[in-house]
């Protein structure tokens, strides 16, 4: 579902490395968590899949389509929850997903169902007519993940989707990443919560300086260490790469 | 050091340090700075060289004293009127307004910090105005380098009391605004309203003079200093920065008196009023929804939009219910329609406009084609919708790059927006032309045809400028077009093309017969629409992925 080949990205004019090289596939039906420090270059790989930046060199693969060649056929199959939630405030929340919708060409009788269960579901059904500038940092996070699930997307992408929702809101977030999953599509997300990618991940890469360190399922980031937690593993990895 | 020097240093900070990274950035900037040098200073020239020659006309009625007088108080005017729309944006729209809020600062700190903040933005527009006055009234009297700090200390004075009263206005307006649910909506209409009420106002002392008798006007012309006290009048302030510039001695120490007495007791006042209503007006506006409005889902629309359409209507949307973008972008639709026909109409003490409906018949077709053609070009010139177009999506511009609709199909959606904002101007200027000159139809029609085309190519340029270099980083909606030069790139570029629009219609107008020469105008201005929405579409495919958040 997602290929990243030798992909690498600079800033500064090739004086910060936020990327180096990176190789990574995802399959289909998989939820993959992708940790790291600080800076480690987690959301440049998110911002490069997604197509809000530009790799220097190499390839991403969505569903076959390269960001880059093909653009608009990967965009498609991607719904991307952004970390920071900076939308069009002075849209209502209603005006805002459908927007979202037409752009993405969901049918109306699709969408608003869609619309109606994820917004009763993360309980912001009755704030959907409000401007987005009204909400809070959960509500937004809600209804970008809404405005990102609209078209069912077959790979959807969650840059530290955690953040700022309430346990409620986090476990039926959850959830729906299990069954958007169970559903042949595939998830992806960055996460500082590392007892959430222990026990939501099917696999876990783990980037630090811009490199991939490690990746694979806890039992093989756990090698002959069998109780082992992931924050222990983590740990271990960052600190003997520094 | 004190809070006020605190946060207005870091305000500064925010909004005009700039720092090039790379020599060809720098080379760049140089460029771009040498452009806008060259732009602003041809200008500066040609308003100098108007004002010369205005100037040369009153000194010889022994008026130059009316002349400085008039443009220090069309100065103070502008900062009145567009004074409402910074403080709106700077003082209660910015980003920063619950940060500062949740400091430990003096709430009369903030207040003043960002009154002065939009001080420079009103000081600067202001100097452009009224600098060359001072010079060109300089060389009429010889003044010495007395004469020229007088003139400087007035001219950086001058936006005080005018921003003063703007700050007055908006800390009612947000007062009420907070009151209301629909606090954007009700800044928006009453900044318009504001705006007409000026216009309206201004015209009806207009009128009132132009009722004295054709003696009584001469009379008061004639004598020396008295017409200055009857402009004077209307604003005071702008008498005593005038006198106190070119009187000498004791009445010049008067009314520099005055001027400084009357500019810094309403400073204080506003301070005062500031540090204890500012911050819930500015607050007010961040507050959530009591209570949510319910959405029924099956009531909800069943049909889907096209992505151009779905684009056009969000960028209405938006730029609707910001008070800052509207009264900055829509001000044009506002201004020209009322000034270019409801004035005359308003002011005219014979109502019957016959006379002036088989003057105009009268004149050549081709000559009112060109005439209106040009007009309806000249509003498209203002368009800030069009010159910003990518600079106010600001931080949201990673929703541009993710949706799956190509970048050509998402600036035709924007194209769209910004050539209606255009368009509107143009037919609500063209229905009044209508009513009031029926005699005209054969030639103002065809022209606003023309000019609706003609706008195409305007906004599409200002659009291309926007993105290549927009301004993407900012903290408040008014940095994001107030201080986006764009507008003002956005603003030569298309009187530049509108000025070859017009030199090409007179060219085949006097070289054609007239039908044909329409036609061919016609022709010429639809084959650069095409190709400037063809040349707008590759460059945004190129641009828009070049450009990183």
């Amino acid at each position: 579902m997602l290929k990243i080949k030798n992909v690498s990205k600079s800033y500064s004019k090739g004086n910060v490395k936020a990327v180096d090289n990176l190789n990574l596939n995802v399959e289909r039906g998989e939820i993959f968590g992708f940790i790291g420090p600080n800076g480690a270059g987690k959301t440049t790989t998110i911002k490069m899949i997604c197509g809000i930046l530009p790799p220097d060199s190499g390839n991403i693969l969505i569903d076959g389509y390269d960001i880059n060649e093909n653009p608009i056929a990967a965009k498609r199959a991607i719904g991307y929850v952004p970390d920071n939630h900076e939308t069009y405030e002075r849209l209502s929340g209603i005006e805002y997903l459908n927007f979202i919708a037409d752009v993405y060409e969901v049918d109306p009788d699709v969408r608003n169902e869609r619309m109606e269960k994820y917004l009763e579901m993360f309980s912001i059904a009755d704030a959907a007519g409000e401007r987005i500038k009204t909400y809070s940092h959960g509500m937004k996070q809600k209804l970008m993940v809404t405005a990102a699930l609209l078209h069912h997307p077959p790979l959807w992408i969650l840059d530290e989707p955690l953040t700022g929702l309430d346990p409620k809101s986090s476990m039926l977030l959850k959830e729906e990443m299990h069954k958007h999953c169970s559903a042949g599509n595939t998830v992806f997300f960055s996460t500082h919560v590392l007892e959430v990618a222990e026990r939501l991940c099917d696999r876990i890469g783990i980037i630090q300086h811009g490199k991939l360190i490690a990746v694979g399922t806890l039992d093989e980031l756990r090698g002959p260490k069998a109780n082992e937690t992931l924050e222990k593993i983590f740990f271990e990895l960052t600190e003997s790469e520094e | 050091m004190s809070d006020f020097l605190k946060v207005f240093r870091i305000q500064l900070r925010a909004r005009f340090s700039q720092k090039a990274s790379s020599r060809k950035e720098r080379w760049k900037n140089f460029g771009l700075g040498l452009v806008i040098v060259l732009s602003l200073g041809s200008l500066l020239f040609s308003w100098a060289f108007v004002l010369h020659g205005l100037f040369a006309t009153l000194h010889q009625a022994n008026m130059l004293d009316v002349g400085l007088l008039s443009i220090f108080i069309a100065g103070m005017l502008v900062v009145l009127i567009f004074g409402v729309v910074g403080v709106l944006g700077v003082l209660f729209q910015s980003k920063d307004i619950s940060f500062l809020a949740s400091l430990p600062l003096k709430q009369g700190a903030v207040f003043a910090s960002k009154f002065f903040i939009v001080y420079l933005y009103e000081l600067a527009v202001l100097i452009g105005a009224v600098l060359p006055a001072i010079i060109v009234y300089g060389i009429f009297t010889s003044g010495g380098v007395l004469y020229y700090i007088k003139a400087t200390i007035a001219m950086l004075l001058l936006p005080m009391l005018p921003l003063i009263l703007s700050t007055l206005i908006s800390l009612v307006l947000m007062r009420f605004s907070g009151l209301s649910k629909r606090r954007d909506l009700f800044a928006v209409v009453g900044g318009f309203l504001l705006v007409i009420g000026y216009l309206v106002g201004q015209q009806f002392l207009m009128s009132k003079i132009s009722t004295m008798s054709q003696d009584a006007i001469i009379a008061l012309i004639m004598e020396a200093g008295s017409f200055v006290k009857v402009i004077g009048r209307s604003f005071p302030p702008a008498l005593w920065a005038v006198n106190a510039v070119t009187l000498s001695g004791v009445d010049s120490l008067i009314n520099w008196a005055l001027y400084l007495a009357s500019s810094l007791a309403a400073f204080a006042l506003t301070c005062f009023i500031g540090s204890k209503i500012y911050l819930s007006g500015a607050l007010a506006q961040l507050e959530t929804a009591k209570k949510g409005k319910k959405v029924h889902f099956n009531k909800l629309k069943k049909k889907s939009r096209s992505p151009i359409i779905a684009i056009c209507i969000r960028e209405f949307k938006l730029i609707l219910r910001s008070p800052v973008y509207a009264l900055n972008s829509l001000i044009g639709v506002v201004l020209f329609p009322v000034m270019i026909f409801i004035f005359p109409m308003m002011s005219s003490t014979d109502p019957d406009l016959t006379a002036i409906d088989e003057l105009m018949s009268s004149l050549p077709p081709s000559m009112l084609f060109v005439g209106a053609f040009g007009v309806g070009l000249v509003v498209c010139t203002m368009n800030a919708a069009a010159s910003t177009v990518l600079s106010r999506e600001g931080e949201h511009f990673w929703l541009s790059k993710v949706i799956p609709v190509p970048y050509r199909i998402q600036v035709y959606g924007k194209l769209l927006f910004t050539w209606c904002i255009s368009a509107v101007t143009i037919v609500l200027c063209l229905i009044p032309a209508l009513i009031m000159l029926p005699g005209t139809i054969t030639s103002l029609i065809p022209a606003f045809i023309c000019a609706l085309m003609g706008a195409i190519p305007l906004t599409s340029t200002s659009m291309i400028i926007d993105i290549a270099r927009p301004k993407l980083k900012w903290s408040s909606e008014t940095e994001a077009i107030k201080q986006n030069l764009n507008v003002v790139l956005g603003m030569f570029a298309s009187v530049a093309l509108g000025f070859i629009f017009v030199v090409v219609s007179v060219f085949l107008i006097n070289r054609l017969a007239e039908q044909l020469a329409i036609f061919l105008v016609f022709v010429f201005i639809g084959g650069v629409a095409l190709v400037s929405t063809f040349a707008l579409a590759r460059f945004a495919d190129y641009k828009y992925k070049r450009i990183e958040m």
